[in-house]
């Protein structure tokens, strides 16, 4: 299994095996290598997302999580190897675009602009009309009694909500999280289980990436693991020999097993 | 299926429409209106100086024209006023945005860095087009007002002042006001030049936020290397400078210096065209490098 | 407090914007000096020639005998005139000669960094590195290291007038090495004075800008604290060196106000550059300078009393 995913699809017992969507293949990835200066950060990745399913991506600090969503989201140019996005290699059209939605790093927003008019200015952006979405989004993300507020009064967790609410905006196809529980409350965990759960259940491929292991045992059909650059695993935690039953230690510990312990040569 | 949904279609009105959003910030609109205020400051003094002797600069006195009034402001916009509200524009707008790493947010919704680049650029030129036809306007109502509360008659000069003809010893009294007015192209005209050497300048500070992604690194680098070479102006090199280019583009006249425009005593160059195609050529390399600057990997990485 | 100013001033003398406002400084300055060498020079040439002609201009033969007696009567008045004009030029001289000197240099630079562009400039490093710590949210961790804002803020002000006189040195020696490598030689000026006066004008007057510029950056620390914002703080400093600049000739004030004792205590009063056109005291005093300085003084620390009242009422970060 190592190096390569595993394909077996199984949808979460919390959606249950028939909200199973029909497959398609949203996002692809062969042998993309990507490094800074003489530093490889991805080395001969492979990964691919049918519509519909959620895939956690796990991994140490910096074992590449970020660089690959980067790559995949457009935002960084892979050294090799290639991306697809809907059928379409990258670069980024922006009809592939209009269908992508994602919350990378931390969320760094104009601090004298309103949460309401931060997300006017990215719709304005895209040229897309805002015909009650932004509304409609603020809600999902328990934002609307703060939308008119200056982003410099917004706790951390107010602001990752409204990172999270940036990459709903568009009801994209692909949607992918880098980190979305980071500074979220109890109530904040839940909201994004249940947008996860939403937005694949309406058919949406999502990519998501945490540290907390028992967030992404909860949410997630499949998981890909980066260790230095490279999938190291991939597939349900089935496949890869986890027993959802043995609890949230016993998933740190195969965690740990597969990943080893991170460090670089 | 989630593919075959029918999405809304991007409109690049909506999108430009936001660009022209995004620049109602206090700073923007506080430096505009500075910018507006000193313009009139300037040239009310002159007047009232002018008043005290009876007889006025023509360069002033043109001013109770509209025309003339555009054209002034047009010379203000192109020059230090211009250079100042500019890096201004360009540090809260695109400096910001890359100071704070929202540049990579914007990203996520339009790919396309020249698009984005030339909506900003855009944007800006748009409010020094406001900026311009706003502040003759207020000129030209306001010498109009003050020709009524101290009618002075404007020195007589030989035509074609622009060229720096020297100013004869008023003859007899001249009316009415004004005696050397511009033309509705030559004011179109200046307009047109001031918002080439507009996009010069907001080129430039646009590649001083991509090389430096921040809001004072913006306005140093943005506004701050012009006023460094402007006093080799000066010296043999000035045909090879901006600033000169500048100077000649706009037909600036050497009496109107430090009232009208704030820049060099660049002597004027009977070719214009010259200068033109310099500043476009100058402007089109700035732009060319902040499309550049603001499309690698780096202008995605917020500064310490 | 030692430690906080030498991390700061290094981070300002490493950092790419403090880097950056430098070598603009740097350039600027040395373009000032070629420039006021060229146009000192050249003016003092031109004098001396029309002055070297002046007893042959009589001489053309189109004038009749009437004439060229009337002209030969009016060669001593027009001698007074040019002479005249060439004391001033040649006082521009001696001025513009300070640049081509190893130590006069430094009297050069230090009048321009004590102006309006080195004040620019320290308004811009303050909006960065006092503001900036606000708008990046980085002085939520530092107030964790340094609890007292005050002492914190005033080892920001030490480390940005320290960048200020790096600058200085830095500049006054590019300066001093174009005009000894190339000014003599392609711009002859008068001499600036015997080496005992030039160091004795050069202490005073670098003694003069240091005390300037240590007020200028505690002015601009305090500003980027109050707003708490780079550009606003830039925009603020701005409007206030317009007034500092604007109230310096107010008749009977002007020396007495921030502008005019500045302008005398550092020596402005020629110009010295396309850069320092317009800041010259024209408010004559015959108070001595060191009197007229404590007003300035006493509004700097009046802001520092405010700023630490009003940080006691609203939140630190």
């Amino acid at each position: 299994m190592i190096g390569r995913e595993h394909h077996t699809h199984a949808c979460s017992h919390e959606l249950g095996a028939n909200a199973c969507p029909p497959k398609m293949s949203v996002l692809s990835c062969h042998e993309v290598t990507k490094g800074f200066r003489k530093h490889s950060v991805l080395e001969g990745v492979h990964l691919s997302l049918e519509a519909g399913e959620i895939v956690g991506l796990l991994g140490l600090n910096g074992a590449g999580k970020t660089t690959l969503m980067r790559v995949i989201t457009g935002l960084s140019t892979p050294d090799s190897g290639e991306v697809r996005l809907f059928g379409e290699a990258l670069p980024m059209r922006p009809r592939q675009l209009d269908r992508l939605g994602a919350a990378l790093d931390a969320p760094a927003f104009h601090r004298w602009s309103t949460g309401r008019a931060m997300l006017r200015t990215l719709l304005d952006t895209a040229g897309l009309p805002d015909g009650g979405r932004i509304a409609r989004t603020l809600e999902r993300v328990g934002l609307t009694g703060a939308a008119d507020r200056r982003l410099g009064t917004y706790s951390q967790g107010m602001r990752q909500r409204l990172a999270i609410a940036s990459a709903l905006l568009k009801q994209p196809d692909l949607l992918i999280l880098d980190e979305p529980t980071n500074g979220l409350d109890p109530e904040g965990l839940r909201m994004v289980r249940r947008i996860v759960a939403e937005e694949a259940a309406r058919g949406a491929a999502v990519l998501v990436s945490s540290h907390q292991l028992d967030e992404i045992q909860r949410i997630c059909h499949r998981v890909i693991m980066l260790a230095q650059g490279r999938v190291v695993a991939a597939g349900t935690l089935d496949a890869l020999g986890y027993d959802p039953e043995s609890g949230p230690a016993a998933f740190e510990d195969w965690f740990f097993g597969l990943v080893g312990n991170g460090a670089r040569p | 299926m989630a593919g075959t949904r029918r999405r809304p279609a991007r409109g690049e009105w909506t999108a430009w429409a936001g660009e022209l959003r995004a620049l109602w910030t206090a700073p923007v609109w506080g430096a505009a209106a500075a910018v507006v205020l000193l313009a009139l400051a300037l040239a009310v003094r002159l007047w009232m100086s002018g008043a005290s002797y009876g007889v006025l600069d023509p360069s002033v006195s043109a001013l109770t024209s509209l025309p003339s009034a555009l054209r002034a402001a047009a010379w203000q916009f192109a020059t230090l006023l211009g250079l100042v509200l500019t890096g201004v524009v360009v540090a809260t707008g695109l400096g910001q945005t890359l100071e704070g790493g929202t540049w990579s947010a914007l990203r996520l919704f339009e790919n396309r860095v020249g698009v984005l680049w030339a909506r900003k650029a855009g944007a800006a030129l748009a409010l020094s087009l406001a900026g311009q036809i706003v502040t003759g306007v207020l000129l030209w109502l306001a010498t109009s007002a003050l020709a009524r509360l101290w009618p002075v008659r404007p020195r007589a000069v030989a035509p074609g002042f622009a060229g720096g003809a020297a100013p004869t010893p008023p003859p007899l009294p001249v009316d009415p006001l004004p005696v050397e007015s511009a033309t509705w192209g030559q004011a179109a005209g200046a307009i047109a030049a001031a918002l080439l050497v507009q996009l010069l300048f907001v080129s430039l500070a646009a590649l001083a936020a991509a090389l430096l992604r921040s809001v004072i690194g913006t306005l140093a680098l943005g506004i701050g290397p012009l006023l460094v070479t402007a006093p080799l102006v000066l010296l043999p090199a000035a045909p090879f400078l901006p600033h000169r280019w500048i100077a000649d583009l706009l037909n600036l006249p050497p009496e109107a210096q430090y009232q009208l425009y704030l820049w060099n005593q660049a002597p004027p160059d009977p070719a214009p065209l010259t200068g033109g195609l310099a500043l476009a050529a100058a402007a089109a390399v700035a732009a060319t490098a902040a499309w550049a600057g603001l499309r690698s990997e780096r202008s995605l990485r917020p500064v310490d | 407090m030692n430690r906080l100013v030498r991390a700061e001033t290094r981070r300002l003398l490493r950092h790419p914007l403090g880097l950056t406002l430098a070598a603009l400084f740097v350039l600027g300055s040395l373009y000032c000096a070629w420039v006021s060498q060229s146009m000192a020079s050249y003016n003092i040439t031109q004098v001396q020639a029309n002055l070297d002609f002046l007893p042959e201009s009589c001489d053309s033969p189109r004038n009749t005998p009437e004439q060229k007696a009337g002209c030969l009567a009016e060669v001593p008045l027009q001698a007074v005139g040019l002479e005249r004009i060439q004391d001033r030029f040649t006082a521009e001289g001696v001025r513009a000669a300070q640049a081509q000197h190893p130590v006069g240099s430094l009297l050069w630079t230090v009048r321009l960094l004590t102006s309006v562009p080195g004040l620019v400039l320290l308004v811009m490093v303050a909006a960065f590195s006092v503001a900036g710590e606000w708008s990046r949210g980085s002085i939520v961790p530092i107030l964790l290291y340094e609890s007292r804002l005050g002492r914190l803020l005033a080892a920001k002000a030490l480390a940005v007038w320290a960048w200020s006189l790096v600058l200085l040195c830095v500049s006054a020696a590019a300066t001093a090495a174009f005009g000894l490598l190339y000014g003599r030689g392609a711009y002859p000026l008068p001499s600036p004075g015997a080496l005992g006066t030039v160091l004795a004008d050069t202490a005073l007057g670098v003694l003069a800008g240091a005390a300037v510029l240590a007020g200028a950056a505690a002015v601009a620390v305090a500003l980027g604290a109050l707003l708490r914002q780079p550009m606003r703080t830039f925009l603020a400093g701005m409007l206030l060196l317009v007034l500092v600049v604007r109230t310096s000739a107010a008749p009977g004030l002007g020396a007495w106000l921030p502008g005019g004792a500045l302008a005398d205590l550092v020596g402005f009063g020629a110009v010295d550059g396309v850069w320092d056109h317009f800041w010259i005291s024209t408010d004559p005093s015959t108070a001595p300078v060191l009197l007229r300085v404590l007003p300035t003084l006493a509004l700097i620390g009046l802001l520092w009393l405010g700023l630490d009242r009003f940080n006691r009422t609203r939140d630190r970060a």
